[in-house]
């Protein structure tokens, strides 16, 4: 089994390229991936950075965002903060009085205490697009009222200061209504029928104003008619101006026990345990043991195949004489051997030689070995039956015959 | 690189500290990953390389189809640690190696022997180009995995099952010969010698002028002379096996061409023992393989070795360039026998069209593999589609029978058999033509 070392045994070639050898031939494919990778992140980072996508956000320059009206209300010398916490709102907050509050709670994800406590914040509040909550507790007597009847702009016709500067104002979508006969709020901007787009409501230090949309005070379309007047107007009476849009982090999910309080704390990393104990396992029973041999495969022809087919086409054309006729052929064939006729005995002869071997009449066995036609596949299938039936007769006519010669 | 099944319990093991750890569990669970990864790497460092190893391979050139070799690979282990693990011998899958992947545990500088139980079911070349190794670390954590280019190959000779024929057939020869104990007057057209009557020869065969002479020349008595006679010698059999689609055709499970190769083996065996000459011609479009020149025992090893890698070749014969195939091995006259199917006038039409060619030179054989299904087939009438089935092959029959018919009024002879039947059906024609003296 061992034998001394030879010294001039040399490693045999290796077919398996060195990790070397298979860095250098995938190169190429590496650096690409790298470099998609790279950029990928790259792109996602950057975007992300511009990416304040909220609408009318302060901080969003596209179309939809508020960012003009924003940055011209900083040149004014107005203090905006932008927050989407409900933390920030109540910190931010030094003097209610100098301030004022921009609710634009376009996802409703204010709940009710937090409404509430929105009214100690500051004494001017705006409610931009405000959800029922809003509305109910910082001015019951307003609503909405649906599309207003108007196409261009609508005039202020009201005496609130900032919408009389104003003077017009972009239609939105959606307009405001009184809730009740008795309303106190001053409506503006209304149509015909007194769906107005802006409201506002005092109660006693505290003056609620309603937008019915940011959509006219959006970049997009801030500097149509009377729209930046009147949006400046209402956000810049104060010092400070807190833009709050209320974000993911203000949604209240302490209240109840989730699946994951109740869960110890090793169920998860037991199940990325378990995973990467499949990833091992996977890599123990995949990993190939040396590239698959390959081999020539043999031709498998049966030969009965062609006689298989040619089956299946008579069956298909139902080609019944046709195939009774190959079967009368066979038959006559091997009754003119068993009957000791000569190879080039014609049909006649083997037909007379059968009636006589069998003293049957001789027009019945010329009908079955030559004349009959079979109409439908039964009769076929009866006349195959009887012709096997005509050899097993006469083979056993012959036998009892004793000579083997018919008679 | 490659993990065991150590490594996937080492992970899994895992799950008892991260259980027990409670709300540290993720660390635990990173620490744990850690140090497995620690430990594969480890044992990866420490495997020995599976390259530095030298292959040396011997396997026996040569075994009939059946049979079974052993092939031994020496691995020497030149690097510097112990290679433990396991190598895996890739031969083809043909070549029947069941138990190719073996455990190897080599000390450094030292070298093992590996062996390699071959039982290859397919005919010809069989080949195996490289050895995998997979090497482990002193763990069995991790290994080291490389293919290393081992070639060798071993041909697998037709199995010549025929073979057991030859003993009865050979006596069948020897009578003919007039060699026999029995004394009876030998077969035969070629005048042998002369010797004294014994009780029981032929008195047919008394040469009564010898007898005259001889009792007239010596007068030591009435000594009757009987002559013996011996089947003719040194005639030329030339068989060509047509390896063109038709033999790709399975009967019985066999392809007709293994059957052909079994019957020219039984009839070069037979007919190299009568003092014949044989060669022998595969070819379908163009010669696949030839022997040509062998005698006695080199003959048939000749020939096995020859027909080794034939393979039905999913072409058309081109059976008009056999005469001149035949005309460049003799011009003498021979017995041809040609080895092919004779289905049905279609495709039998180029071999008819080249047979007057051949009969007018030569003694032509037709040999062709019957199939035994179909002439069963005829009898069964169990529905519709049985009937059908019955006439396609009382069709059949007939076809081959009209072939059949063709080719003997060109001249040739044709033999039909079963797979099983054919060797020894067309060596006993080959002995009815020599006992008639029509070689």
């Amino acid at each position: 089994m061992t034998s001394p070392t030879t010294a001039t045994a040399t490693p045999a070639v290796a077919i398996t390229p060195t990790t070397r050898q298979w860095l250098r031939s995938w190169r190429f494919w590496l650096v690409a991936g790298i470099a998609v990778v790279v950029a990928a992140v790259g792109s996602t980072l950057t975007t992300a950075s511009v990416g304040d996508m909220t609408p009318f956000g302060s901080q969003n320059p596209g179309p939809t965002g508020g960012m003009a009206v924003a940055e011209v209300l900083r040149q004014q010398g107005v203090d905006v903060i932008d927050t989407a916490s409900f933390a920030d709102v109540t910190a931010s907050s030094a003097d209610p009085a100098s301030t004022t509050l921009l609710v634009d709670d376009s996802d409703g994800l204010l709940d009710d205490q937090r409404i509430a406590d929105l009214g100690a914040v500051a004494s001017r509040l705006v409610l931009v697009a405000p959800t029922a909550a809003l509305l109910e507790a910082y001015a019951p007597s307003v609503s909405y009222g649906g599309v207003p009847d108007a196409d261009g702009s609508l005039d202020a016709a009201c005496d609130l200061p900032a919408a009389t500067r104003a003077g017009s104002l972009t239609a939105s979508g959606s307009s405001l209504q009184p809730s009740g006969s008795g309303s106190e709020a001053t409506f503006c901007f209304a149509d015909a029928d007194g769906r107005s787009q802006l409201a506002q409501t005092t109660d006693g230090e505290q003056t609620v104003t309603v937008l019915a949309e940011s959509t006219p005070f959006q970049n997009e379309g801030v500097t149509s008619a009377g729209n930046a007047a009147l949006i400046l107007g209402v956000l810049g009476e104060t010092p400070t101006l807190i833009w709050y849009h209320p974000g993911i982090g203000d949604l209240d999910l302490d209240a109840a026990p989730t699946g994951a309080d109740l869960t110890p704390g090793w169920v998860t990393p037991l199940i990325v345990l378990l995973i990467a104990v499949f990833l091992a396992g996977a890599v123990w029973r995949g990993r190939r043991f040396g590239p698959l041999v390959v081999e020539d495969l043999p031709v498998v022809v049966p030969a009965s195949e062609t006689i298989e087919g040619r089956a299946r086409l008579y069956a298909r054309s139902a080609s019944r004489l046709h195939a009774l006729d190959a079967l009368r052929i066979g038959t006559v064939s091997r009754l003119a051997t068993a009957l000791r006729l000569s190879r080039t005995a014609t049909v006649e002869e083997v037909s007379r030689a059968v009636a006589s071997t069998l003293r049957r009449p001789l027009a019945e066995v010329r009908a079955l070995l030559v004349d009959d036609d079979p109409h439908h596949d039964a009769q076929l299938v009866e006349y195959a039956e009887r012709l096997l039936v005509l050899e097993r007769d006469v083979a056993a006519a012959l036998r009892v015959n004793g000579d083997g010669t018919a008679r | 690189m490659s993990l065991s099944g150590r490594f996937v319990v080492l992970v899994l093991v895992g799950a008892v500290p991260v259980v027990l750890a409670g709300d540290n569990a993720g660390w635990v669970l990173l620490a744990w990953l850690v140090i497995s990864v620690l430990i594969a790497a480890l044992d990866l460092i420490l495997a020995a390389s599976p390259r530095q190893v030298s292959l040396e391979r011997s396997v026996a050139a040569r075994l009939r189809l059946g049979e079974t070799t052993i092939s031994t690979l020496n691995v020497q282990n030149l690097g510097r640690r112990r290679l433990r693990g396991l190598l895996r011998d890739a031969w083809q899958p043909s070549a029947g190696a069941t138990a190719n992947r073996v455990r190897i545990d080599v000390p450094t500088g030292e070298r093992r022997r590996v062996e390699v139980a071959l039982t290859p079911f397919r005919r010809g070349e069989r080949r195996v180009e490289q050895v995998t190794i997979r090497s482990f670390g002193p763990l069995r954590v991790a290994a080291r995995q490389a293919t290393l280019s081992a070639p060798g190959s071993v041909r697998v000779l037709p199995p010549f099952l025929s073979r057991k024929h030859l003993p009865s057939k050979l006596t069948r020869l020897r009578e003919l010969d007039g060699r026999t104990s029995i004394l009876h007057r030998g077969q035969g057209t070629e005048f042998d010698s002369l010797r004294d009557y014994v009780r029981g020869d032929d008195v047919r065969s008394i040469d009564w002028r010898a007898t005259a002479r001889r009792s007239s020349g010596s007068g030591a008595g009435s000594q009757v002379m009987v002559r013996t006679w011996r089947p003719e010698r040194d005639r030329r059999v030339i068989v060509v096996i047509d390896s063109g689609r038709t033999s790709a055709a399975r009967v019985c499970d066999e392809p007709r061409l293994d059957t052909a190769i079994e019957s020219s083996l039984l009839l070069a065996a037979l007919a190299s023992r009568a003092g014949d000459r044989v060669d022998l011609l595969a070819f379908d479009r163009r010669q696949r393989a030839r022997v040509q020149g062998a005698t006695g025992a080199d003959l048939l090893a000749r020939m096995v070795d020859a027909m080794a890698p034939l393979e039905p070749e999913l072409i058309e014969t081109d059976w008009a360039a056999i005469p001149g195939q035949v005309r460049t091995i003799t011009s003498q006259r021979a017995l041809v026998v040609l080895l092919t199917s004779v289905d049905s006038v279609g495709t039998a039409r180029p071999l008819l069209s080249v047979l007057p060619q051949l009969t007018r030179r030569h003694t032509v054989v037709v040999a062709s593999v019957l199939d035994p299904g179909v002439a069963k087939d005829t009898l069964s009438r169990d529905g519709l589609s049985d009937v059908y089935r019955a006439a396609a092959s009382e069709r059949a029959l007939l076809d081959g029978e009209r072939v059949a018919a063709a080719i003997r009024q060109q001249g040739a002879d044709i033999v039909t058999a079963p797979p099983a039947d054919l060797p020894v059906a067309l060596v006993d024609r080959y002995l009815a033509l020599k006992a008639s003296g029509r070689l």
